[in-house]
């Protein structure tokens, strides 16, 4: 909880000291001018001063004056606000997630495969070179099939009760932007579009949004929700109790409710004035004068009862924070795997199918993923002699470290700076009876791969490569490693949606 | 039961007091009502019924909270119903997802 929830609750304790201690001083509470409210009561002020004026039910002042005169900090515990700031961290703190093309295409900047996708979309521009002397450039839209049932019904919690099973489900496909001008005779729309496959999700949905997540949340938060409730509202019943306070309560509710009437045509800044001034004048300040004296029986019970549920609620906020901390780590500690079918069309060469299985497990403070894989020629019809078979198998190993990013410190972006060793192995099958340039061989990279996020959602991906591949083996030079080095711009719109409702939400 | 206003109801001694706190966009068991009176509750059904042990003249205070889940849609809502026993049901007011305050104070007038 931020500083300004903290100065609410001693805001609220200080009222309630001074109405133990009973300040014997005396003043007319109507003839004490208006005084500036304390800041954080101000806002509480301009925030209920707004709904009075947008809320097309045409509130009185029973909604809202209640908490301000009694309570005004405790709207510090809304958890509506809680569960805002959970989401963005969840969201935009998740490492293992796969925006990019397919490791099998050239210029993709990754060797291994995450088991994770984007449930929006995901844009993913990379460009590099498998060796030195060969390039390559890719265009990747991933996105899930739950974004489709979005686009019609609206990313909401009902669309997400019904349809949530569709974020298992995602598609991407990749292009080749720049058509290939070695081969101008084909056609532009085969030189473009490079793969197009479908993911499948086999771990079970762990996000903030899941039916278990909800279940969690109402077992665990929503009873914390209703003590705060109750104890907000045991705070105005115990105040009115007192006939001195209920008085002037009743007396700056007729006034407040009388001038409302015109000042919600006028405008939030008056409505707001209003409330300012009557909370000053009428309890703040004749409390603090001795002019409201509350009884001394109710003192008692808001020092012993009430003050103690506010303190033991902000502790139980902690604790609930704490909890939820650790449950979301928990979810994150969970392996996930999904399984990769994706069909290649390459500029040159044979079409095949390519099937990839993911796995990913959490080895503090590391996490390790697995790809077991293969891929097999795929006949056109076109094609006289038709190449089939196995291609390939390939298995791939990466450990990865994610850690905060020093440049997103002062943000609610918790995207963070990821550094992944990857090591891979390939058997590329012979078929050179059929043709004689597919030759089989075996082949090994190794990896080096940092990700480093920019700014809402847009994230720079780097890698250095090394391998064995014969087929990159610059034979003219010495040794029997060729050198790759690859650089992207991603884009995750699921990233970029969570950041831009935190901003508009905190400007409310 | 009487309405006063959207947030003011005068009801009688021993009247059964329902209030339905119903979720358009959103959980129903996202919203919480309490008041300072026993209550059986129902929050998967948005449903709180309480009965008035005040005497004539006191008063029930009754306070509303909810929260609307990210990824619930901009016109996400919660209305509330309030009936009585003794006769008269009332639309109460509307919390918004776009209201600035995500609660509302009730007041039960006992005549």
């Amino acid at each position: 909880m931020s500083a300004t929830h903290i100065d609410r609750r001693v805001w609220v304790v200080a009222v309630l000291v001074t109405l133990a201690t009973g300040v014997t001083s005396r003043a007319s509470a109507q003839a004490v001018p208006c005084k500036a409210l304390p800041a954080h009561i101000k806002v509480e002020a301009g925030r209920f001063a707004q709904d009075y004026v947008t809320n097309t039910d045409r509130l009185t002042a029973d909604a809202h004056l209640p908490d301000l005169a009694a309570l005004a900090a405790v709207h510090a515990l809304s958890l509506g606000e809680l569960r805002d700031a959970l989401y963005v961290p969840v969201e935009t703190s998740d490492a293992n997630k796969q925006t990019g093309g397919s490791p099998r295409l050239g210029g993709v900047a990754s060797l291994v495969e995450k088991p994770n996708f984007a449930t929006l979309l995901a844009l993913a521009i990379e460009s590099g070179a498998v060796a030195l002397d060969r390039s390559d450039t890719q265009l990747t839209l991933s996105s899930s099939v739950y974004a489709l049932a979005a686009a019609f019904n609206g990313d909401s919690s009902r669309t997400y009760q019904h349809a949530g099973w569709l974020t298992a489900i995602a598609f991407s496909a990749s292009f080749d932007p720049s058509p290939d001008t070695q081969n101008p005779l084909a056609s532009v729309r085969r030189d473009q579009l490079r793969q197009w496959g479908f993911k499948l999700r086999l771990s079970p949905d762990r996000s903030v949004r899941s039916s278990h997540f909800e279940r969690w949340w109402q077992e665990n938060i929503r009873s914390v929700m209703v003590r705060q409730n109750e104890g907000i509202n045991g705070l105005h019943v115990l105040l009115m109790s007192d006939r001195t306070y209920r008085a002037a309560f009743d007396e700056m509710r007729v006034e407040i409710d009388r001038d409302l009437r015109g000042a919600i045509a006028t405008g939030a800044t008056e409505v707001e004035r209003l409330l300012s001034c009557a909370v000053q004048n009428k309890l703040i300040e004749p409390i603090e004068s001795g002019a409201i004296q509350v009884s001394p029986a109710i003192v008692a019970t808001l020092r012993t009862k009430i003050v103690p549920t506010l303190v033991t609620g902000s502790e139980e906020m902690a604790r609930i924070n704490e909890l939820i901390r650790e449950h979301l780590e928990r979810i994150a500690g969970l392996p996930t795997a999904s399984f990769t079918s994706r069909w290649f069309r390459p500029v040159a060469g044979h079409d095949f199918w390519e099937g990839n299985f993911a796995y990913s497990q959490k080895l503090a403070p590391l996490t390790a993923i697995l790809n077991v894989g293969g891929s097999y020629y795929m006949a056109r019809p076109e094609e006289t002699a038709p190449l089939k078979g196995w291609r390939d198998v390939v298995v791939v190993g990466s450990l990865q470290h994610a850690t905060r990013s020093p440049f997103l410190r002062e943000t609610a972006d918790l995207s963070p700076i990821t550094i992944a060793l990857s090591a891979a192995y390939e058997k590329v099958f012979d078929h050179s009876s059929t043709n004689p340039t597919l030759i089989g061989f075996e082949k090994t990279l190794v990896q080096a791969r940092v990700e480093l996020p920019l700014t809402l959602g847009i994230i720079l991906p780097m890698s250095f490569s090394l391998s064995n591949d014969p087929e990159l083996i610059d034979e003219t030079k010495e040794g029997t490693w060729s050198k790759g080095v690859y650089f992207g711009l991603t884009f995750d719109l699921d990233k970029f949606t969570a950041l831009t409702k935190a901003v508009v939400a905190s400007r409310r | 039961m009487e309405q006063v206003n959207l947030n003011r109801y005068r009801v009688q001694p021993g009247e059964k007091v329902t209030v339905r706190v119903q979720g358009n966009g959103v959980i129903n068991s996202a919203a919480a009502f309490t008041v300072d009176a026993p209550m059986t509750t129902d929050p998967q059904a948005g449903t709180y019924v309480f009965t008035v042990i005040h005497a004539s003249g006191e008063e029930h205070h009754g306070r509303e909270m909810c929260t609307f889940p990210l990824g619930s849609p901009d016109d996400a809502r919660f209305t509330t119903q309030l009936s009585g026993s003794s006769g008269g049901a009332f639309a109460g007011p509307t919390i918004r997802k776009t209201s600035t305050a995500p609660a509302q104070n009730f007041t039960f007038e006992v005549v």
